[in-house]
C-alpha cells in the first residue's frame, strides 16, 4: 500500500528518533575505514597527465596482461582442484573420506608466502632438489619454479581450499530429492549432474572463484618471491626501491579499478535466479562408486597433499635441524639478544593482540546498526566500512601512508600505524563474523527484555552480548590470525627495528639465510594451528542458539 | 484500559514509499477485557500488538494505557509500560534457565523474587523445573516458561502474538484452556493475536477481524459470524457461498427467491447487483427427480458431509448434512435457504 505525502513526511520526522548514540560512532566508524582508499583515488587522480602518459605507454599493458594471466589461470585451477576434491569427499566411495575431509584444508595453515619461499629454495637454482640429485650423481635440470607457471600453481595451492570449503558446504546441504526428481523425469545421471548440480553450485563456485581471483590480485608474497611482476609487486617495488608515490598511487587507483570490476563482475552471474533450495535436504545422495578410477584419484590426493603441505613442512624442518647444527645461528635465534626469535614472537603478538580487539571493538556498533535496522543509512555505513576488503594489503598501507604523511606526519614508522593498517585491512572481517552471529540472536530476545522493564543498554548486556559471546571471540580469532600473518603491509609500515615474525621470515630468507628463516616460520604454524581449528570447529557448530527451537 | 486512536505504522522500506503495516485503527479494550484479533497473515495483527508494547512508534494517531497517552516511545519505552507479551516463538533466553528466565523481569531483594518466581512456575505448573536451560524443554514447556516470564512482574496488559501456532493441535486446545483459566485468575486485560479462526472464536470476550491493516468488524464471536459487516469477514470467517441478485421492490431477487433485506433500504437503492452471503449451514436439500439443482461433489469429513450443488445458472453453493443422511453424487435435489433475513453487500465490494 502506498502512503501519502503527509503520512511519508510524518514517516521521516518521527523515525529520526534514531538511537544517536549508535548512530553517530557507526558513521563515523565505517568514514574512517574508507579513508585510506579514498585518499588513494585522490592522490591517483592528483597524478600529473605526463606520469599517466608514461605508464600507460610503458608499464601499464604489461602488467595488465601479466596479472589477468596470473589470475585467470589461478582461478581457473583453483575452480577446478576445489571442485574435483569436494565432489571426491562427498559423492564418491572414496576409501578415508573422513581424515581427507579435513586435510584438504589444512594447506591453509602454511601462508603462501612460506609456501613459495619453500619452493624456491628447493625448485630454484642451486636449491636442494638440484643438491639432492647431484648426491646422486645425477645430472639433470629441474624446470624453472620462476614466472607465471611457478606463480600460479603456489598460488593454485593456496587458494583451492576456498573454493573447496566453501563448494563442500554447498555439496553437503544439497537436496537429493532434485536429483531423484531429475531421474524421473528421464534424464541419465550424468545429465542430472550437468543440468541440476552444477547449476545448483553456481553460487559457490562464483563465490570461491571470486577468493581466488581477488587472493592472486592482491597476492604479494608469492610474485615477488617467484619474480612474476603484477600490480602489487610492481607497486611495492615503486614505494622501496625508486620511491616514486605518483606512479605507486596511479597503479594503484588501477589495481582498485581491476577489482571492483571483479566484484561487479560477480554480481552479473547471479542474475535473477534462485539457485537456494528451501528445503532442508533429507536423504543423503547416494555414493558414486569410482571403481578403476579410485587409483587415479588417490593419486592426485597425494600429489595435491605433498605439494602443498608435506613439501613446505618437509622443507622447513630440514632447515630447522639445520639451524640446530650451525652454532652462530643457533645462538642468534635463541640467544637474548634483540634478534632472538622471542622478541619477535612478542612483537607479533603485541600488534595482532591490539589490531585484533581495537577491529572488534569498533565493528560491535556498525554490525548491531546494520543488523538491527536494516535501513539504508545503516546498510551504506557497512558497505563503506568494507573498503578495505578484497583490496591488497598493499594499496591500505599504500592509502594509509599517503594519509599519515599528509595530515598526521608524527604517526610515520609507528607501531600504532602498523596497528592502524590492520584494523583498516581486516575490519570487514570482523563485522562480517559478528554481523553473522548477531543475526544469529533473534530480535526478539532482546524485545522480551525490554518489556521485562530493562532499559536498551542493559537489554543489550544481559541477553545479546552473552549469546553473542561465541561470535566475539570468532572474529577476534580471525583478525588476530590474520594480522599474526600479515606481510606485506607491515615491510611498508613498520618502525625501523620492529620485526614481526612474517617480517624476519621475509627478510632472512630474502637474503638466503634459510636456516635463520625456518624456526620463526614453523613457530608462526605452530601458531596458527589450533587458531584455525577452533574457527572450524567454530563455524560447524553454528546456530547453536537457536537449537532449542 | 487500552485505547487506539487513528493509530498509523508504516514501516521504512528501501524504496521512496514506506509500506502501511497498520492502520489508521481506531480500538477500545476495556480493563480485565479478552480480545482476540483475528487476520490473514500480513493484516498488521503482530505490528498491532508492538505498538501497544512499545516496540513501534505509530506514524499518527494516539495510544493510551489506563488513561495514559503512551505514543511517544521515546518517552514511555517499553519497559516502562507495564505491558507484558508472549511472543510466537517464545523468545526465552537461551543462555539462562528457567528461573533465570522467569526472574529477568523481577527487580527487588532476593527473597522476594524467589518468592515470586516460585509462586509463577507453580501458576503454570512447572514446579521444581527451575534449572532447565529452554532446550530442554518440550514446546508445551516451552510455553509456559514464556507465559510465567511474561506474568510473573505483574503485568497490567497481557499481549499474546500466537503463542500456540508452534504446538500441535492437540496440546495447542489443552493450553489454550489453561493459559485462559490463568490469565482469568489473574483478572488481567489480553489481547490474543491469532490467524486460527477457531482460536479466536474460544479465546475472547469480543474478536476483532484485521484485513491490510484495518479492522474490518469489531464484536461479540457470534455476531461476527452471523452478521459480517464486510464481504471480506464473510468468506475469512467460516465458509461462505454468495449468491448473486437483482434489486426489486421487496429486496433482492435471485433464483432462489427473493430475500427480504436486513440492511437499510436506502443503502440497496444505490446498487444494481448484490451477492447474498448463503452460508453452507443455512442450506437445507431434499432429493427430487425435478429439482433445480444437481449433486456434483461431496466431501466426507467425520460427523458431517458437505455437499457441493450446482444451481441452473452455473453457480454452486454448498450444504452441510450430517453424515447420516446420504446423497448420491449426479442426483438432483430442491433446496431451501434458511435465512429470515439476508446479508447482503454491493457486488464488487
Amino acid at each position: 500500500m502506498a502512503v501519502s505525502a503527509r503520512a511519508r513526511r510524518l514517516i521521516k520526522r518521527r523515525s529520526s528518533a534514531r538511537p544517536w548514540g549508535l548512530w553517530l560512532p557507526s558513521a563515523l566508524i565505517a568514514l574512517g575505514m574508507a579513508v585510506p582508499l579514498v585518499y588513494l583515488l585522490y592522490q591517483a587522480s592528483s597524478v600529473a597527465p605526463d606520469v599517466w602518459a608514461r605508464l600507460l605507454q610503458t608499464r601499464v599493458p604489461g602488467l595488465i596482461v601479466n596479472t589477468l594471466l596470473l589470475t585467470g589461470l589461478v582461478t581457473i585451477g583453483a575452480l577446478g582442484l576445489g571442485l574435483l576434491l569436494a565432489w571426491l569427499v562427498e559423492r564418491t566411495d572414496l576409501p578415508a573420506r573422513k581424515i581427507l575431509r579435513s586435510l584438504f584444508i589444512a594447506p591453509l595453515i602454511v601462508p603462501c608466502y612460506l609456501v613459495a619461499i619453500c619452493y624456491a629454495a628447493f625448485f630454484g637454482a642451486n636449491g636442494l632438489l638440484e643438491k639432492m640429485l647431484q648426491s646422486f650423481g645425477w645430472e639433470m635440470s629441474v624446470p624453472s619454479i620462476y614466472g607465471l607457471g611457478g606463480a600460479a600453481f603456489v598460488l593454485i595451492l593456496a587458494t583451492y581450499p576456498y573454493v573447496y570449503v566453501i563448494v563442500r558446504a554447498s555439496l553437503e546441504r544439497f537436496d537429493s530429492t532434485l536429483l531423484d526428481a531429475a531421474r524421473a523425469c528421464g534424464a541419465s545421471r550424468v545429465r542430472a549432474a550437468l543440468r541440476i548440480t552444477l547449476p545448483l553450485l553456481v553460487p559457490a563456485l562464483s563465490a570461491g572463484g571470486v577468493l581466488a581471483a581477488l587472493y592472486s590480485l592482491s597476492d604479494f608474497g608469492v610474485v615477488t618471491t617467484l619474480r612474476q611482476q603484477t600490480f602489487v609487486s610492481v607497486i611495492y617495488q615503486q614505494l622501496t626501491g625508486r620511491y616514486d608515490p605518483s606512479a605507486a598511487a596511479a597503479l594503484g587507483a588501477l589495481l582498485v579499478l581491476l577489482t571492483l570490476l571483479l566484484l561487479w563482475g560477480q554480481g552479473r552471474i547471479w542474475g535473477r535466479r534462485r539457485f537456494a533450495s528451501e528445503k532442508p535436504s533429507g536423504r543423503p545422495a547416494p555414493l558414486v562408486r569410482l571403481g578403476r578410477w579410485k587409483i587415479p584419484a588417490l593419486a592426485l590426493i597425494v600429489v595435491v597433499l605433498i605439494a602443498g603441505l608435506l613439501l613446505p613442512l618437509g622443507v622447513l624442518s630440514f632447515w630447522l635441524v639445520n639451524s640446530w647444527l650451525i652454532p652462530q645461528t643457533n645462538a642468534l635465534l635463541w640467544g637474548t639478544s634483540g634478534n632472538a626469535l622471542l622478541n619477535y614472537l612478542l612483537n607479533s603478538f603485541t600488534v595482532s593482540v591490539a589490531a585484533a580487539s581495537l577491529a572488534v571493538l569498533l565493528a560491535l556498533p556498525l554490525a548491531y546498526a546494520s543488523v538491527r535496522y536494516r535501513d539504508r543509512w545503516s546498510q551504506t555505513w557497512a558497505w563503506v566500512s568494507q573498503a578495505g576488503q578484497s583490496l591488497p594489503g598493499v594499496l591500505i598501507a599504500l592509502g594509509l601512508l599517503f594519509v599519515v604523511l599528509r595530515f598526521l606526519p608524527g604517526l610515520y614508522a609507528t607501531v600504532l600505524l602498523v596497528i592502524l593498517a590492520y584494523v583498516v585491512r581486516f575490519f570487514p572481517q570482523a563485522l562480517q563474523a559478528l554481523g553473522s552471529g548477531l543475526a544469529q540472536v533473534p530480535a526478539c530476545l532482546e524485545e522480551g527484555a525490554r518489556l521485562l522493564g530493562h532499559r536498551p543498554l542493559s537489554a543489550f548486556a544481559r541477553v545479546t552480548l552473552p549469546l553473542l559471546r561465541p561470535a566475539l571471540m570468532g572474529s577476534w580469532i580471525l583478525v588476530f590470525l590474520s594480522a599474526l600473518r600479515e606481510l606485506p603491509a607491515t615491510l611498508l609500515l613498520r618502525p625501523a627495528g620492529f620485526d614481526t615474525l612474517p617480517v624476519r621470515i621475509w627478510t632472512a630468507a630474502s637474503e638466503g639465510f634459510y636456516a635463520q628463516a625456518a624456526p620463526a616460520a614453523l613457530g608462526l604454524i605452530g601458531l596458527s594451528i589450533p587458531l584455525l581449528f577452533w574457527l572450524h570447529r567454530g563455524s560447524s557448530a553454528q546456530g547453536s542458539v537457536k537449537s532449542y527451537d | 484500559m487500552i485505547r487506539l486512536e487513528d493509530v498509523t505504522q508504516a514501516y521504512p522500506s528501501s524504496g521512496r514509499e514506506g509500506r502501511v503495516a497498520l492502520g489508521p485503527v481506531s480500538l477500545e479494550v476495556f480493563e480485565q477485557e479478552f480480545l482476540a484479533v483475528l487476520g490473514p497473515s500480513g493484516s498488521g495483527k503482530t505490528t498491532l500488538l508492538r505498538v501497544i508494547a512499545g516496540l513501534e512508534m505509530p506514524q499518527t494517531g494516539r495510544v493510551e494505557l489506563a488513561g495514559l497517552d503512551v505514543t511517544n516511545v521515546k518517552r514511555t519505552p517499553p519497559e516502562k509500560r507495564g505491558v507484558g507479551m508472549v511472543f510466537q516463538d517464545y523468545a526465552l533466553f537461551p543462555h539462562l534457565t528457567v528461573w533465570e528466565n522467569v526472574a529477568f523481569g523481577l527487580s527487588g531483594r532476593n527473597g522476594a523474587k524467589r518468592a515470586r518466581v516460585e509462586e509463577v512456575l507453580e501458576l503454570v505448573g512447572l514446579q521444581g523445573m527451575g534449572d532447565r536451560y529452554p532446550y530442554e524443554l518440550s514446546g508445551g514447556e516451552q510455553q509456559r516458561v514464556a507465559l510465567a516470564r511474561t506474568l510473573a512482574p505483574n503485568p497490567r496488559v497481557v499481549l499474546l502474538d500466537e503463542p500456540f501456532s508452534n504446538l500441535d493441535a492437540d496440546l495447542r486446545r489443552e493450553m489454550r484452556s489453561e493459559v485462559k483459566a490463568i490469565l482469568r485468575k489473574l483478572q488481567s486485560t489480553v489481547i490474543l493475536v491469532t490467524h486460527d479462526q477457531e482460536e479466536a472464536f474460544d479465546w475472547g470476550d469480543r474478536m476483532a477481524v484485521l484485513n491490510r491493516g484495518r479492522i474490518e468488524q469489531l464484536g461479540a464471536s457470534e455476531e461476527i459470524y452471523t452478521a459480517p459487516a464486510t464481504r471480506f469477514v464473510a468468506e475469512f470467517i467460516g465458509r461462505a457461498d454468495f449468491l448473486i441478485g437483482r434489486r426489486c421492490s421487496e429486496g433482492i431477487e435471485t433464483e432462489l427467491g427473493v430475500f427480504s433485506l436486513k440492511s437499510s433500504a436506502g443503502r440497496v437503492s444505490q446498487h444494481e447487483t448484490w451477492e447474498i452471503l448463503i452460508r453452507p449451514d443455512m442450506v437445507e436439500i431434499e432429493p427430487d427427480p425435478k429439482g433445480g439443482a444437481v449433486i456434483v461433489a461431496r466431501r466426507f469429513s467425520g460427523i458431517q458431509k458437505l455437499y457441493c450443488l450446482e444451481l441452473p445458472s452455473g453457480q454452486r453453493i454448498h450444504s452441510l448434512q450430517p453424515s447420516t443422511r446420504n446423497l448420491p453424487e449426479g442426483s438432483r435435489v430442491r433446496l431451501k435457504v434458511l435465512l429470515k433475513k439476508a446479508i447482503c453487500f454491493p457486488q464488487g465490494s
